[in-house]
């Protein structure tokens, strides 16, 4: 039901965000340079840019829009190399890209952008602020939360950066710390962004409804002129639900996302899921077959493999299962621990699948790594090294019905390796 | 060095403006906020009624940019935020009454997503989809932190956007009956109207230039007639109209008025059971007075300034008594203004933030409130008063309250710019420098008619018409 009118409308709107952007753009491009020259304070970091410029939820976007925007903003940079706006707005639309099409390329060049901006300007708070945010949707956590506390060290009352920040420490697995920050972020102010991280704390220590109620109220807070933030919330919405059981509202909020946002992946595969759930594999094998068209990644593929298996077509899923391995490839942001955690669960190159979670491990603690690594050590007949990583997988008090079937496999295991030792 | 510091100066105050970008007097003003239109104070006004002269009129306005085409998600006020009309009637700052707005949205059809899915004829047609109710609470402030609140109205109708002849037919009288008359001789209404805010936007964006005054800039360009950047842009209106006797504390007939948006604080850790998404509102927007957020307060103090409530506000003062704007106008327009003082503005602390003088001080705690002497009468029907209000000697007009017509950038250049006009000079002995007195960015007038009755902000555009 995407209407010329709709669609038209979309347009319009990115057009006039496009306007006020470039206006921001303009301003951001002289105002490092006189700043620079007038201010000579030590932490020189005497004006911010603008509002359009380095939120997540910037301009309303649709697909075209985010495409111009991008074009428009590279344009601009190879004009003017210097312009740091350009380049912060520029990040923006690539980190929405990545975000909307589930292909983590264009944070790469995001990164770039910035990088090079903080070269001829370091300290420029827009810009670390942007990088932040951009090392988060690259996987690099460390980085993220470095750059993030220097941000914070600036502008102690942004509570973007306590986003950030918090966001790193939950991938790291530092949990507290990551409470911590969204509690800091959600007392300086509460909006749709601090909603969502409260309701993924809560997910993550097992209170799904909880979660749910707060992830509503993130979706209401959202502005209606952004289709691609209502579709993400929409989207974690179907999630949740879909947790709960609770079908028909996660297959409503998941069409709900692609009529915001045509082929939002995220909503796309929620659907899938849903089928699934419902026992109608074919269905979703329809539906996972045309999205991995738009978006191949080694969840869809696996996704697909699981269901050709299901079916009894060793070949189709055999094809699937090596496509899976294949794009976990460089060039894709994928976790590697979901790498790890698909290896050990089919039974493919289990000995990798180890080698692989302990090299993750060793940087971040969070539970779905350590799940991994626990399912990995299972499979490679590790069982009481599988047991202690999945002690850790559950310390969080998480209701992941996957996470806890393995983690009983493994406690069961051990149960018996304890009997068999007595 | 003088083109730097001239170019720093621009820049701060673009970026100042910038934040008009969201086509009203205070919009996407803080970098947080700007992602949270619903809960983005945008313009509030208040004015004694001139077809009913024994109550005073306030309108409060919330979200920017409502672009009459924007579907197929059209703007509404949102239910998780708390809206809040507060008066202090009393001088020191602090309100004594709240007029809190919370309101509800019904999804009559949960398998569509559509607003509607055929005509909407009336408030309760089974065609609108998402029909949006609210309540209306008194909450008056007694001593120490003591409150009492009653309940002035329950599920009362919103209308509907405005989207096209096919979906909103005779929308006039649809939005119409959505004013709603409470106990105690209260009216109220709430929902999309067009934006009431009137300014050359396009060319205050451009080195901050003002049309009528092109050949006097610092780069000339021939003279050219204001264009109105906000036309045919809507947004939602919350407008209540309250007998005075009900507004004041006898004898005193001044009061302070200012209008926020609060978001509810949620815990991450919930007791098993008990819900915890009941947490403390925090303010993320206040609005009292026009553009104080825009050309007052830096961009790196909006977050907190936002936070503050106005009884706090003696922190700010040095931004207004040494104000950018005016150092802006004296660099840009330097060879043609009288120079402008640039600190000690007494003249704007007592406009902005302790009322003026024998016309609608409150007192001398410091805070951005919009004072309106209850006492003095309307002068003109709505949108027939002076345009210039107290500068040109209606006295029912800006700073004393706000009207709808009343030229707030046009007013503010000239007070900035220490150009008050010979009413004020001959009144206050305000200075009236000339030609400081006949700045302005040449848009008098909002392009729509306002209407002479309740809720008087024009009928909002139509999304069929205005692409």
């Amino acid at each position: 039901m995407t209407t010329p009118n709709a669609s038209r409308a979309a347009r319009l709107a990115a057009l006039r965000w496009i306007a006020v952007a470039i206006v921001g753009a303009t301003v951001a491009a002289v105002a490092p340079h006189v700043l620079s020259r007038v201010n000579k304070a030590p932490h020189a970091e005497p004006l911010s840019i603008g509002p359009a410029v380095g939120m997540p939820g910037a301009p309303a976007t649709s697909t075209s829009g985010l495409l111009q925007r991008i074009d428009d903003m590279e344009a601009r940079l190879r004009a003017q190399p210097d312009d740091t706006g350009a380049a912060v707005l520029l990040a923006d639309a690539l980190l929405r890209q990545a975000r909307a099409t589930n292909d983590g390329r264009p944070a790469g060049r995001a990164s770039e952008v910035l990088n090079a901006a903080l070269k001829e300007h370091p300290g420029q708070y827009d810009v670390l602020r942007m990088l932040g945010a951009i090392y988060l949707s690259q996987h690099r956590f460390r980085d993220a939360l470095e750059i993030a506390r220097r941000s914070r060290d600036l502008r102690p009352d942004d509570a973007w950066n306590y986003g950030v920040m918090g966001d790193a420490q939950i991938e790291l697995g530092e949990y507290s710390d990551a409470f911590d920050a969204f509690d800091r972020m959600m007392a300086l102010r509460p909006n749709a962004g601090a909603y969502a991280r409260v309701a993924y704390a809560r997910e993550l220590q097992g209170d799904v409804k909880g979660a749910l109620a707060a992830m509503q109220m993130a979706a209401k807070a959202t502005a209606p002129n952004d289709p691609e933030a209502q579709a993400w919330y929409a989207a974690q919405t179907g999630e949740l639900s879909l947790k709960l059981h609770k079908l028909d509202d996660a297959d409503r909020e998941f069409r709900r996302a692609v009529f915001l946002f045509p082929n939002y992946p995220l909503a796309m595969i929620g659907q899938g899921k849903v089928r699934v759930a419902r026992g109608d594999r074919e269905g979703a094998l329809a539906i996972y077959l045309e999205q991995l068209k738009r978006t191949p990644t080694l969840d869809l593929a696996a996704r697909i493999g699981d269901l050709y298996a299901a079916r009894g077509d060793a070949a189709q899923s055999k094809h699937y299962y090596q496509l899976a391995e294949d794009l976990a490839g460089p060039g894709m942001v994928q976790t590697e621990a979901n790498l790890a955690l698909y290896l050990a669960d089919h039974d493919r190159k289990t000995s990798d699948a180890v080698t692989i979670a302990e090299a993750v491990a060793a940087k971040r603690h969070d539970i779905f790594t350590e799940d991994a690594l626990a399912w990995a050590y299972y499979k490679a007949g590790r069982v009481k090294d599988a047991y202690a990583a999945s002690q850790r997988a559950l310390r969080t008090g998480t209701r992941d019905e996957a996470l806890l079937a393995r983690a009983d496999r493994i406690r069961a295991a051990t149960a018996r390796g304890a009997a068999r030792d007595r | 060095m003088k083109k730097t510091l001239l170019f720093a100066s621009v820049i701060i105050f673009l970026v100042s403006f910038l934040m008009l970008t969201g086509r009203a007097s205070s919009h996407r003003e803080a970098p947080l906020i700007s992602q949270d239109p619903m809960a983005d104070n945008t313009d509030l006004y208040a004015f004694r009624s001139p077809d009913r002269p024994d109550t005073v009129t306030i309108i409060a306005n919330y979200i920017p940019l409502e672009s009459p085409a924007g579907g197929p998600n059209f703007p509404a006020f949102d239910d998780t935020v708390l809206y809040e009309i507060n008066i202090d009637n009393d001088g020191d700052a602090r309100e004594d009454l709240t007029y809190q707005f919370r309101f509800h949205t019904e999804t009559r059809n949960p398998e569509t997503f559509l607003y509607n899915t055929g005509p909407i004829a009336s408030l309760d047609d089974p065609n609108w989809n998402r029909p949006q109710t609210y309540t209306v609470t008194l909450v008056q402030h007694g001593p120490g932190n003591s409150e009492r609140s009653s309940v002035l109205g329950a599920d009362l109708p919103t209308p509907p956007d405005n989207i096209g002849p096919r979906s909103t037919p005779n929308y006039d009288a649809l939005a119409a009956a959505a004013v709603r008359n409470l106990p105690g001789g209260i009216r109220v209404f709430a929902g999309q109207r067009d934006d009431p805010f009137f300014v050359d936007l396009g060319s205050i964006f451009d080195l901050a230039g003002l049309r009528p005054f092109n050949p006097f800039h610092l780069i000339p360009l021939p003279v050219q007639a204001g264009r109105d950047a906000v036309a045919k842009y809507n947004t939602h209106s919350i407008a209540i109209q309250v007998p005075i006797a009900q507004l004041v504390h006898a004898p005193n007939t001044n009061i302070g008025i200012y209008a926020s948006a609060s978001r509810q604080q949620v815990r991450i850790l919930r007791k098993d059971g008990a819900s915890d998404d009941g947490g403390p509102f925090l303010q993320v927007s206040r609005l009292g007075e026009p553009l104080i957020n825009e050309v007052v307060i830096p961009l790196g103090l909006k977050d907190r300034w936002n936070r503050t409530d106005p009884e706090d506000d003696g922190q700010f003062e040095r931004l207004y008594s040494a104000p950018e704007v005016s150092r802006l106008e004296n660099l840009l327009y330097g060879g043609v203004l009288s120079p402008i003082t640039v600190t000690g503005r007494a003249d704007l602390v007592a406009i902005l933030l302790t009322g003026v003088p024998n016309l609608n001080f409150t007192g001398e705690a410091r805070a951005d409130l919009l004072r309106l002497n209850t006492a003095v009468a309307p002068t003109a029907p709505v949108g027939s008063g002076n345009r210039l209000g107290v500068l040109e000697a209606d006295l029912a007009g800006f700073p004393n309250g706000r009207r709808l017509e009343d030229d707030i950038v046009d007013i503010d250049l000239r007070a900035f710019a220490e150009g008050y006009g010979s009413f004020l000079h001959g009144l206050l002995g305000l200075p009236n420098k000339a030609p400081n007195n006949q700045l302005g960015d040449g848009v008098n007038a909002n392009d729509k008619a306002f209407l002479t009755q309740f809720p008087y902000v024009a009928v909002p555009h139509q999304g069929y018409e205005v692409p």
